[in-house]
C-alpha cells in the first residue's frame, strides 16, 4: 500500500521509498524504512495530508506520499471499508444521529465486537447484515487481535 | 578575541529567537518555516571575548535543495565558524539530532542546544542532559528563548568549546556502506572534509557530485544500490531513536491543544470559511480601532495647514506641499499599524502554515505551492519582501513566478489610497469594500500566476514538504516587534520618497498659474492624458495622481489631496471609486519593487513584463468594473 492510500487515522510503517528528486529530503525528515507514521488528516479536496513523523507534523501532497510504500499496522484504527475480513472492535462512528441510530439497530455501537465476512457483509450479535460501502467507511474499527495485546499490557 | 558562532537547525525551532536573546537584537520571528532566507549576523561580548553570531536559514539536512538551504550549507563548508550551535526542538528532537549528526560528519566543532525547554517541561517531558551528552559526545545545553533559561550557560559553553574543541562521534554505517564511502572518497577532490562529501554522494546529493575528480568512472556512481543509499540516514535514525528513548521521557499521547485547534481550523469543510471570516474580522477590527485616530490626525493636519495659510510661495509650499502632502499619508499610520497588529497575531500563533495547508490544492492547480503562498502573504507588508523571500523557494520556475505575480498582493502602501477612496465612495460599507479589494487582490494574483505559467514559464509543479509548527499563544512583545518591523518602512518612506514627491507635485501644481490648480503643469499633463482613461471615467486629477503614484503608491493620496486642496474636498461616486481601486490594485509595481525584481531575476525581460502586463490587466479589469458599474447604476 502507498502512503497516499493509507486511511486517515491509521498508523503505518514505511517499507521503502521510490527514488525521486525529493527522496533525500523525505529521508532527512525521518521518512525511512521501519519508521512508523500516523496519518493525521487531509486538507479540503483530500490533498495534501498531514502526517506525524516522530513528533513533527508534516504536510505532504498525495504525489509525494505515493512515492512511499507502507504497511498498515495492526493496532491502527481504520475505516471498516479498508479492513480485511476478520474480527474487529468498533472504535467510533463518524456520522450523524440518523446513521448512529440505524447502525445501533443492527448491533453496531462503540465497543461492540463485529466480524467482517469474505463477502464484505458484517456479522454482529443480531445477525448478518449487508451495510454497503458508504456506511462501512463511517465505522472506524481496530483489529480485535491488536486490542487483546493492548489489554494484556 | 573574536569567536564566530554559526546557528543551524530545522526550520521553526527558534534559531532567530535564540539569536535575539544572545545578541539582544530585534529580528522578527515568524511562527512559520523559512523566515530567515539569508544569514543574519550580530555580535555580543562575553567575558574577554566577542561572540560573532551568524543565524542561518533552517534546514533538515546539509544537502541543499533550495537557495536558503544552500546559504546554510555553503557557509558551513566554505567559512566554518569556530563553534557551530545546532538548535534542536525539545518537543520533537529526532529531526534536529539528525542534522547534528550531519554536522559531526562535516568535522565542525559542535554544541547541541535543546530549545523550547519551557514548553517541554510544561507538557511533562523529562530530558536527561547527561545521558544525551553521553550519547552525542558534545556539550548539551537546555535553553528557552522564551524565558531566557540557559542562555548564559550557552555562552559559557561556546567559549569553553572554542578553547578546547570536542572530538565528536562518528557513526559506523556497516561494512558494505563504509567500503562504498571509502571507494568514492578516492575520487573526491582535496577541498574540505572528504568523508562528508563521499557520504553525501552515496546518499544521492547531486550538488555534492561537483566535488568529484574529472577522472571518476561513471559506474562507481551508477552502481550504488538502494540499501546502501538508505543505510546512511537509517543508521543515523536508529542511533537517534535509541538515544532519545534512553534520555528523554515522554508523556502518554493525549489530545494536545494543537491537535484540538487543528481539528477546527484545518477542517475539511469549514476550514476555508473560517479563514475568510478571520480576515474579515481583521479588517473590521482595523477600521473600528483606528478610525477615530485617523480622523483626529486628519483634522490636526488640516488645522496646521489652515494656520500656515497659502498666500505666498513659501507658505503654500509648507501648507500645501509638505503638511497636506505628507500629512494626508501620515494620517493613515494608525490604520496600517492596527492591520499589522491583527495580521501579526495570526502569524505569531502559527495559523499561517495552516492556511498554506488548506489552499495547497488550489495553489497546485496554479503550479505554485503552499510555501509560495506564505511568501506571497509577506507582500501584504511590502512587495519587496516577497521578492526577496522568494529565495527560499526550491524551484527556480516557482521562484520567478512568485516574484512576477507578487505586485498584485496588495501591499501596505496601497492601504492609505484604499482608505481614502473607501471613505469617499463607500462611507457605509468600509470593511466590506476593503474585504472585496483584498479578495480581488488574491484572485488577480492567482490568475496572473496561471497566465505567467502558461505564457512565459512552462513546467511541472514542484513538490511540497512542509512542517506545520505547534500553535503558540501570541506574545505581545513579539507582535509589537512584528508591527514595528513591518510598519517602520512606511514611516521611513513618508520621510523620504513621499516627502520629496510631495514637493515636486507641489511645484507642478503651483506653477505656472501661481496656485491656480486648473492652470498648472499638473492639469496640462492630466488633461493631455485624460482621453486615454476616458473609458474608465477618470478625471484629470485622478490621471495625474496615478502617474505620480508610479513612484510609490502612497503618493496618490498626497497628489489628490494637493490637487483638491485637502482630502475633504474630494468626491467620487461608488462606480469611480470601485474602478479606481481596481486600477490601483494592479496598475504598476512601484519603483522599489521594480528594482527588486530586476536584481532578483537579473533580467530586463521579466522587469518589462512586470510593468506592461500589470498595466494591461488592470486597465482591462477596471474597464469591466466601470462598464458593469455604470450599467447597474
Amino acid at each position: 500500500m502507498r502512503l497516499s492510500e493509507a486511511p486517515i487515522g491509521s498508523k503505518v510503517v514505511v517499507k521503502l521509498l521510490d527514488e525521486a528528486e525529493i527522496t533525500p529530503k523525505l529521508r532527512a525528515i525521518g521518512i525511512l524504512p521501519g519508521v512508523s507514521i500516523y496519518v493525521v488528516k487531509s486538507a479540503p479536496m483530500g490533498d495534501p495530508r498531514m502526517y506525524k513523523v516522530f513528533n513533527k507534523i508534516i504536510s505532504l501532497r498525495q504525489s509525494e506520499a505515493s512515492l512511499i510504500e507502507v504497511d498498515l499496522l495492526q493496532e491502527s484504527t481504520i475505516p471498516l471499508s479498508y479492513a480485511i475480513p476478520g474480527e474487529y472492535i468498533v472504535k467510533g462512528i463518524n456520522g450523524g444521529f440518523g446513521i448512529r441510530k440505524w447502525l445501533e439497530k443492527l448491533g453496531i455501537t462503540e465497543g461492540s465486537k463485529i466480524t467482517l465476512l469474505n463477502d464484505r457483509r458484517v456479522q454482529t450479535m443480531s445477525g448478518i447484515h449487508d451495510i454497503g460501502f458508504g456506511k462501512l467507511s463511517k465505522i472506524s474499527v481496530v483489529s480485535s487481535a491488536a486490542e487483546k495485546v493492548g489489554a494484556d499490557k | 578575541m573574536v569567536i564566530t558562532v554559526g546557528l543551524i537547525g530545522n526550520p521553526n525551532v527558534g534559531k532567530t529567537s535564540l539569536f535575539n536573546k544572545l545578541v539582544g537584537a530585534r529580528q522578527y520571528v515568524a511562527n512559520w518555516p523559512g523566515v530567515t532566507v539569508t544569514r543574519i549576523e550580530g555580535a555580543t561580548s562575553f567575558k574577554d571575548y566577542t561572540l560573532h553570531i551568524v543565524d542561518l536559514p533552517g534546514t533538515y539536512s546539509l544537502a541543499a535543495t533550495s537557495i536558503d538551504e544552500k546559504v546554510a550549507r555553503d557557509y558551513l563548508l566554505y567559512s566554518p565558524p569556530n563553534v557551530t550551535v545546532v538548535v534542536i526542538d525539545s518537543m520533537s528532537p529526532e529531526q534536529g539530532i539528525f542534522l547534528l549528526l550531519e554536522a559531526f560528519e562535516l568535522g565542525l566543532n559542535v554544541i547541541a542546544v535543546f530549545n523550547a525547554i519551557d514548553e517541554a517541561k510544561r507538557s511533562g517531558i523529562k530530558i536527561d542532559k547527561s545521558s544525551l551528552e553521553k550519547f552525542l559526545r558534545v556539550p548539551v545545553v537546555l535553553t528557552s528563548a522564551h524565558t531566557g533559561e540557559g542562555i548564559d550557560e550557552l555562552k559559557e559553553k561556546i567559549v569553553a568549546s572554542f578553547k578546547k574543541s570536542t572530538r565528536p562521534l562518528m557513526i559506523d554505517y556497516g561494512k558494505e556502506t563504509e567500503d562504498k564511502i571509502r571507494e568514492i572518497e578516492e575520487y573526491v577532490e582535496e577541498t574540505f572534509n572528504k568523508r562528508f562529501t563521499a557520504i553525501k554522494i552515496v546518499e544521492g546529493d547531486k550538488y555534492a557530485r561537483a566535488f568529484l575528480k574529472k577522472d571518476c568512472p561513471n559506474d562507481v556512481l551508477e552502481s550504488i544500490p538502494q540499501e546502501i543509499r538508505t543505510s546512511i540516514p537509517l543508521t543515523k535514525y536508529e542511533y537517534i531513536t535509541n538515544a532519545v528513548q534512553l534520555s528523554i521521557q515522554r508523556v502518554d499521547e493525549t489530545l494536545t491543544v494543537t491537535e484540538a485547534l487543528d481539528h477546527v481550523l484545518t477542517h475539511k469543510y469549514i476550514g476555508i470559511p473560517i479563514f475568510l471570516s478571520l480576515m474579515y474580522l481583521a479588517f473590521n477590527f482595523t477600521f473600528k480601532v483606528s478610525e477615530p485616530l485617523v480622523g483626529l490626525l486628519e483634522f490636526f493636519f488640516e488645522r496646521i495647514a489652515d494656520f500656515v495659510g497659502s498666500e505666498t510661495i513659501i507658505s503654500s509650499l509648507i501648507s500645501q506641499g509638505i503638511i497636506n502632502g505628507v500629512g494626508s499619508v501620515l494620517a493613515f499610520v494608525p490604520s496600517i499599524f492596527t492591520l499589522f497588529f491583527a495580521l501579526g497575531i495570526m502569524e505569531e500563533s502559527g495559523y499561517l502554515p495552516r492556511i498554506a495547508f488548506l489552499v495547497d490544492k488550489l495553489m497546485y492547480s496554479l503550479r505554485l505551492t503552499g510555501r509560495s503562498f506564505m511568501t506571497l502573504l509577506l507582500g501584504f507588508g511590502c512587495n519587496v519582501s516577497t521578492v526577496m523571500a522568494a529565495r527560499g523557494l526550491a524551484d527556480e520556475r516557482e521562484r520567478v513566478t512568485t516574484i512576477l505575480v507578487s505586485p498584485f498582493v496588495s501591499c501596505s502602501a496601497r492601504i492609505p489610497v484604499y482608505l481614502l477612496i473607501v471613505s469617499i465612495a463607500f462611507p457605509n460599507h468600509k470593511a466590506e469594500a476593503f474585504f472585496a479589494i483584498y479578495a480581488l487582490s488574491l484572485l488577480l494574483t492567482a490568475l496572473s500566476s496561471r497566465i505567467v505559467n502558461k505564457v512565459i514559464l512552462k513546467g511541472q509543479s514542484v513538490p511540497l514538504v512542509m512542517e506545520l509548527p505547534r500553535y503558540r499563544f501570541p506574545k505581545l512583545s513579539n507582535v509589537l516587534t512584528y508591527v514595528w518591523n513591518r510598519g517602520k518602512h512606511f514611516l521611513e518612506k513618508a520621510g523620504t520618497i513621499i516627502f520629496a514627491a510631495s514637493i515636486v507635485i507641489w511645484a507642478l501644481t503651483y506653477f505656472p498659474g501661481r496656485g491656480d490648480v486648473d492652470n498648472s503643469f499638473v492639469s496640462m499633463l492630466g488633461k493631455f492624458l485624460q482621453p486615454l482613461f476616458a473609458p474608465l471615467g477618470f478625471s484629470w486629477q485622478i490621471v495625474s495622481a496615478l502617474i505620480f503614484g508610479g513612484v510609490a503608491k502612497e503618493v496618490i493620496v498626497s497628489s489628490l489631496s494637493q490637487f483638491y486642496g485637502n482630502t475633504s474636498n474630494i468626491h467620487f461616486d461608488p462606480v469611480i471609486g470601485a474602478t479606481l481601486m481596481t486600477f490601483i490594485l494592479g496598475y504598476m509595481p512601484c519603483f522599489g519593487t521594480l528594482a527588486a525584481i530586476k536584481s532578483e531575476t537579473n533580467s530586463s525581460k521579466y522587469t518589462l513584463f512586470a510593468i506592461f502586463y500589470s498595466l494591461g490587466i488592470s486597465y482591462m479589469l477596471s474597464m469591466v468594473v466601470y462598464t458593469i458599474g455604470r450599467w447597474i447604476i
